[in-house]
């Protein structure tokens, strides 16, 4: 493994060990310091110095956080903050260790983004399936009540309020959609709302809501504490700070790494991750969670920054990097991604409710082997070129899940045509006899486990 | 072809959807202020628009046809349909016009490349899982879908893969739900839980693989839920009672007026070979042809469009008759009338003419209306001609023509505040309680509740609720009336009331800040029991109101104000409906002429009135059927039934509107002025001169508004052909007056609304009813008629059976929870001695400490047993209502086809 440059790591500095942080420790540690330091501070003040850091939501659309925190109409309450803790997204994986091993930091930053916005409630909408997330910040929020952290009165100052519930979702990704997280929390069906009105406007219960990632309130303390500038020092063009990188695939050590935005995808896969599993052959990479385009080989020499990735011609996204080798077949993989997002639509509007679907039966049709002339062309009309607002369904939906249902299908068959077009030709998946021939020649198909590839 | 009474009003034919005459584009800005009026450009044409207004509202009124299926004017936005993208310039991607709202200088293509791409591609999806199955489905020939496809889609589809198909549920016995069809615009969703006042629909799974049911595959349970049929715009929801019976371009269309209650609304019969196949609302013109509009936002009653094939029942009679040795025999029409003359002339010169009474149904035309008061007053010479069969007493009876004579309230001036007193009104004028509803929900009017029990859906979308003991009513409004003149306390009317001062002070200040309002009164609980004392006390409530407020008592009966207007009733001279069964046994009444024999129904048990008609010495019965009654007839008519009837009617509002026969009458079967106008001939010298019924009308006409020169035809005018019916309104602001837009001519100004120009409190003279005891232990039970309840029309329609209500008691929230019963319950009643098995409704209708039922449901709780409030008891049952669809459904859900 080559030599890699050691980062300072601060929201999981200890991630490897895997443990929860609970309330002694952290006060301890000098937690809940910001929090005080806060209530001290004027709202604006916070937010001026959020948005002087340049903190970019960390939820996929980075939306700069002090603008959109900006963005609430003067005089209007009750406010909410709802913490997307939805994580669905394939692929990513990093606010669980952060809701987990540090369920404080989640709340400190949560008490520092109400006292900028003057919410006196916040929202955890937690995904579903992290029972064991919910039940740490279920414990942890019990103890800032009880130390007084949270509740009426918070930290001994008179009419200073902030409640916090934990909510959990019930198994939906569309949930994860700010506007869906909504409805949910709600108690309706998870729909997307039309927009506008924006949250920031008319949001949970058609009062003025403010939706945050996991990752992006964990920084707020951080920023706070150290001040702006000190945030700045990890920057490239326009994104700041430290990020969240999971990596998952075959690569040799998949995981969450901390990093500045300044790596490059390359030295990414290749350097932290330790390169690709059984030193196989890079195929493509999926860099920013499921929905954004994809990268082959040649596009990975990038900054894994929002404009870094974006000027690849792909997204940084949830900065969720997906690493495939040459034993995987597109066809195959997008069958999979396609599946995900037609199981996954809300089925609310036309666009992405029958193009997910219609999507899907033609990729699997062709994975199978009974692709016909012609479905390339339906598969592009319908989901273009995997750029914004080309094809059928990108931009015509309610919400961003048409899009993230069609991108990757253009920018599959962008990138892999000739593989397509093989598929159909041979009227069968050529991968599969290929990898028995391989997994034989390297002796490994008995013990093995072949997650990500197909078995024959 | 599709036949229709009347052709295209204009050359707007050749327009696509709907067309707005160049003066309503003004009209819609009208008085809307400076500031308030933006300019931006649509097509290319400079236009003006409110703003707040949303691009597919400023469309619509340039007459500009955006294609949509989720969005409709009386509903919520969906805006998951998606068809109508158009393009603005400067935003990058294509926007929704149904939700999106205008800004000054936006620059709007409804039909740029960019716009007509997208709604092609989203009709290409919507057929992406669509059955080609037009051919065999009911809505083929006016299905939004197939028109979309042909302005807007391609001729083909590059869909190859096996399409997606669902279970068949059978959740409602009068809605089929074929999901396959089903595109998802959720129309039905909404219209259930905003229309209907019931969350009974929802989409169920996810994603590809959702689709619409009811919850518990239970039915479509409210009272409007046959409007979702014409709200789907695809084959997905249709009519069970009419499908697979015809195709609609084979059926004849009559634009007519619906004969089952006092709502009076607007519907067109669909016929061919002289039988009805089904009704709805007004069919619209659309390119060269008349059809459903799915836009509509006229919805009517599941009793007006499942229940109005009453005439074609099994006992129909198509011969008039005459008595000969004890038979009825057929006889030719012109014999029966000269038999019955004849007998008539009879008993005038043994008994004299006051010994003959008159009987007409509430249902009866204006026109059959005035030719029996004619008849009566004219030629035979008796004071005793009445239509008011339904109500308990004389003395009620008595009250109600006494409001009704007072009445000038309507809902058209869109009242700040409306005040309901009393009545399960959305059971009883459903479209009414519907207005009502819908000018709280939609147009955020103030909703007072007054009286001993409220209509539970109108109180949804009410901001003030005041019970009373059932029979305190009269004391209450007498009272508020008094507290708005000043001369009572707040405190006197909280103690009535038994709140709190502040609660009674919020509803004072309410009334006092108004600016316009309107009583709606019912006077239909226990059938007008405590009718004489509360119609003084609503007049006395109006008269403290000023001149702003308006009254309207409301009362079922079809043309109630009409009749009411032209004066068919007995006066102090003659005998009321509700006392000639005794003036019958006295001997007073001697002859007995009948038109339609549904008024005699009301008057008391079946041997009881038989008993009665068997001591007259002449009985002439016009009706449609073969009944107990007609077997007693010296002579019988075969009457058209009232939907085969020609002639004008009168809604509990006063606005005129037509009635228009769509068939041709079986056998030997006149319509009902016709039968009147020859006896009238044979028995006088002048006054039955009508060779048709416009000549009625005209005597009509001169009788109530001599200053107009309306004719009938006139009635119908734009009804049927005006597209300008489509003028989309916001809820804040725009003069929404549906009555000038739907019903033909503008009868105000022809001076056709029977409305008293100035108000005077009605006087009723007559003893007042006794007050309700206070129920010892238990509940004092409280009931009033149902629109679908049995009754001698209702029990003819060949799905009456379903239309029929389930015998739920509604229970106040804090009594259930004291008796521990929960809403579909079973529970025990104990009334009268007799027991009897009733499901529980939790409901904000009944006062505590009361329960109700509507009569006429349930065979226990008749209403001629039970006078007034009765003490009853409840015993629950530990066992719940089962759901209609759950025996007949076995397994549900998606299932995907590969």
């Amino acid at each position: 493994m080559p030599e890699v440059a050691e980062w300072e790591r601060v929201l999981l500095p200890d991630i490897e060990k895997n443990e929860t942080e609970w309330l002694a420790d952290y006060v301890r540690k000098g937690g809940y310091d910001v929090a005080r330091k806060a209530l001290d501070m004027e709202p604006e003040a916070i937010i001026s110095e959020v948005k002087e850091s340049g903190l970019r939501g960390r939820g996929g659309a980075g939306f700069p956080t002090g603008m959109k925190w900006g963005f609430l109409p003067k005089g209007a309450f009750p406010r909410y903050l709802a913490v997307n803790a939805d994580e669905s997204e394939p692929g990513t994986c990093k606010d669980r260790p952060l809701m987990e091993q540090r369920p404080h930091t989640l709340i400190e930053g949560i008490i520092c983004s109400c006292l900028a916005i003057e919410s006196e409630m916040a929202f955890i909408y937690i995904r579903g399936e992290y029972y064991n997330g919910a039940k740490i910040l279920d414990r942890a929020v019990e103890e800032a009540y009880r130390e007084g952290f949270l509740g009426s009165n918070i930290f001994g100052r008179e009419g200073r309020k902030l409640d916090l519930v934990v909510h959990r979702g019930a198994g939906a990704y569309i949930c994860g959609e700010e506007t869906a997280l909504l409805t949910s929390l709600e108690g309706y069906r998870g729909y997307p709302k039309l927009k506008p009105p924006f949250p920031a406007i008319s949001g949970l219960y058609g009062k003025p809501t403010i939706i945050n990632n996991v990752e992006t309130i964990v920084n707020v303390p951080f920023i706070l504490k150290n001040g702006a500038d000190w945030f700045k020092k990890w920057v490239h063009e326009r994104t700041t700070g430290l990020r969240l990188y999971s990596v998952s695939g075959h690569v040799k050590k998949p995981g969450v790494y901390e990093l500045p935005p300044t790596v490059t995808l390359k030295e990414l896969i290749h350097d932290y991750c330790g390169g690709m599993r059984n030193d196989h052959d890079l195929k493509f990479v999926i860099p920013g969670g499921s929905s954004v385009p994809w990268l082959k080989p040649d596009q990975i020499d990038v900054p894994m920054s929002h404009e870094g990735v974006a000027a690849a011609g792909s997204m940084l996204g949830s900065s969720a990097v997906m690493v495939c080798d040459h034993t995987v077949c597109p066809v195959w993989a997008l069958a999979n991604l396609s599946h995900f997002y037609k199981h996954e639509s809300c089925g609310q509007c036309t666009p992405c409710r029958e193009g997910s679907g219609w999507l899907y039966k033609i990729v699997r049709r062709i994975e199978a082997g009974d692709g016909q002339p012609g479905d390339l062309e339906t598969l592009y009309s319908l989901a273009g070129e995997g750029t914004p607002g080309s094809g059928m369904i990108s931009g015509k939906s309610i919400c961003a899940l048409g899009d993230a249902a069609a991108w990757p299908v253009g920018s599959a068959i962008k990138q892999f045509r000739e593989e397509f077009e093989e598929h159909i030709q041979l009227g069968k998946c050529p991968y599969k006899e290929r990898n028995i021939s391989y997994w034989m020649a390297e002796g490994r198909f008995v013990n093995e486990s072949f997650a990500g590839t197909p078995v024959p | 072809m599709a036949q229709v009474t009347k052709g295209p009003a204009s050359g707007i034919g050749a327009t696509i959807g709907y067309g707005t005459p160049a003066g309503k584009v003004d009209q819609a800005l009208e008085g809307v202020p400076e500031d308030q009026i933006l300019t931006l450009t649509l097509n290319g044409e400079e236009v003006k628009a409110r703003r707040g207004e949303t691009i597919m509202e400023v469309c619509h009124r340039q007459d500009t046809y955006v294609p949509h299926y989720c969005w409709h004017p009386g509903l919520s936005i969906a805006g998951n349909c998606r068809l109508c993208l158009v393009e603005v310039e400067k935003v990058p991607k294509p926007v929704i016009a149904c939700q999106t709202q205008v800004s000054p200088g936006m620059v709007i293509k409804t039909a740029s490349e960019q716009a007509k791409a997208s709604q092609e591609w989203m009709m290409e999806f919507l057929l992406v899982n669509h059955p080609l199955d037009c051919p065999i489905c009911d809505r083929g020939g006016e299905c939004q879908l197939q028109r979309y496809s042909m302005e807007y889609g391609t001729s083909h589809s590059r869909m190859v893969d096996k399409k997606r198909k669902y279970i068949k549920p059978q959740a409602d016995p009068l809605i089929d739900i074929e999901r396959n069809r089903c595109i998802m615009c959720t129309r039905c969703v909404r219209f259930c839980d905003e229309v209907g006042g019931e969350h009974v629909m929802g989409v169920f799974a996810r994603g590809n693989d959702n689709y619409i049911g009811t919850f518990g595959q239970g039915p479509v349970s409210n009272i409007f839920s046959g409007n979702v049929i014409d709200l789907c715009p695809v084959g997905c929801l249709t009519s069970k009672p009419f499908r697979f019976k015809a195709r609609v371009w084979e059926l004849k269309q009559t634009q007519t007026t619906c004969t089952q209650c006092s709502s009076g609304c607007k519907i067109t019969s669909w016929t061919r070979n002289e039988r009805l196949y089904r009704t709805t609302p007004p069919s619209r013109q659309r390119h060269d042809h008349f059809t459903i509009n799915e836009d509509t936002e006229e919805f009517i009653c599941n009793q007006g469009r499942f229940g109005s094939d009453f005439p074609w029942h099994d006992s129909r009679q198509h011969e008039s008759m005459v008595r000969r040795a004890d038979r009825l025999v057929p006889a030719p029409f012109d014999d029966a009338v000269a038999q019955a003359s004849q007998s008539l002339r009879g008993v005038i010169e043994k008994h004299g003419g006051e010994a003959v009474a008159v009987l007409i149904s509430p249902r009866a035309t204006s026109e059959e209306g005035l030719l029996a008061r004619k008849l009566a007053r004219d030629a035979i010479g008796t004071w005793s001609v009445d239509w008011r069969v339904n109500q308990q007493s004389a003395e009620a009876a008595d009250a109600v023509s006494a409001a009704l004579k007072a009445a000038d309230g309507d809902l058209e001036s869109e009242p700040d505040v409306i005040i309901v007193v009393n009545g399960d009104i959305v059971h009883q004028s459903p479209v009414l309680a519907l207005r009502v509803q819908e000018l709280g929900r939609r147009f955020l009017k103030k909703i007072v509740m007054l009286g001993h029990h409220h209509d539970a859906y109108i109180a949804d979308h009410s901001t003030l609720r005041f019970h009373n003991a059932p029979g305190q009513t009269a004391k209450v409004l007498e009272l508020l009336g008094n507290v708005v003149s000043g001369s009572a306390s707040v405190a006197d009317l909280a103690s009535v009331l038994s709140r709190a001062e502040e609660d009674v002070q919020e509803l004072v200040d309410t009334i006092r800040t108004a600016q316009s309002g309107v009583v709606v009164q019912s006077l239909q609980d226990f059938n007008g029991r405590y009718a004489s004392a509360e119609v003084p006390a609503g007049g006395a409530l109006r008269a403290a109101l000023g001149e702003t407020w308006g009254w309207l008592p409301v009362v079922g009966e079809r043309n109630a104000v009409g009749l009411n207007a032209l004066d068919c009733e007995p006066g102090e001279h003659g005998i009321a409906a509700r006392n000639l069964l005794t003036a019958i046994s006295d001997g007073r009444i001697k002859g007995l002429v009948v038109l339609g024999a549904d008024a005699l129904q009301p008057l008391g048990n079946e041997e009881l009135v038989t008993g009665a008609l068997a001591n007259l010495e002449t009985f002439i019965l016009a009706d449609p059927f073969e009944s107990e009654f007609s077997r007693h007839a010296t002579v019988f008519f075969a009457q058209a039934a009232p939907q085969e009837t020609d002639g004008s009617a009168f809604d509990i509002e006063g606005n005129v509107a037509l009635v228009k026969s769509g068939v041709d009458l079986p056998g030997d079967a006149r319509q009902g002025w016709l039968i009147l106008n020859a006896l009238g001939r044979l028995l006088a010298e002048s006054g039955f001169d009508a060779g048709s019924v416009e000549d009625a009308w005209n005597q009509v006409r001169t009788e109530l508004a001599p200053e107009s020169a309306a004719t009938l035809a006139d009635l119908e005018l734009e009804g049927s052909t005006n597209p300008a019916h489509f003028v989309v309104r916001k809820p804040q602001g725009g003069a929404r007056n549906r009555a000038s837009e739907y019903n033909p001519g503008n009868y105000r100004t022809d001076g056709l609304h029977v409305r008293s120009r100035s108000f005077e409190a009605p006087s009723v003279a007559s003893a007042k009813a006794k007050d309700a005891a206070a129920a010892n232990e238990g509940f004092l039970m409280t009931w009033g008629p149902h629109v679908s309840g049995r009754g001698y029309l209702q029990d003819r329609a060949s799905i009456a059976e379903m239309l029929l209500p389930k015998p739920f008691l509604e229970v106040h929230p804090r009594d259930a929870a004291e008796l521990g019963v929960k809403s579909n319950q079973f529970a025990v009643l104990h009334v009268n001695g007799r027991r009897a098995k009733v499901g529980i409704k939790i409901s904000k209708g009944p006062a505590q400490g009361t329960v109700y039922m509507s009569s006429g449901v349930y065979g226990p709780f008749d209403a001629a047993e039970n006078a007034g409030p009765v003490e009853v008891k409840i015993e629950p049952l530990d066992e719940l209502v089962p759901d209609q669809g759950e025996a007949l459904m076995t397994a549900e859900g998606a299932t995907e086809s590969h």
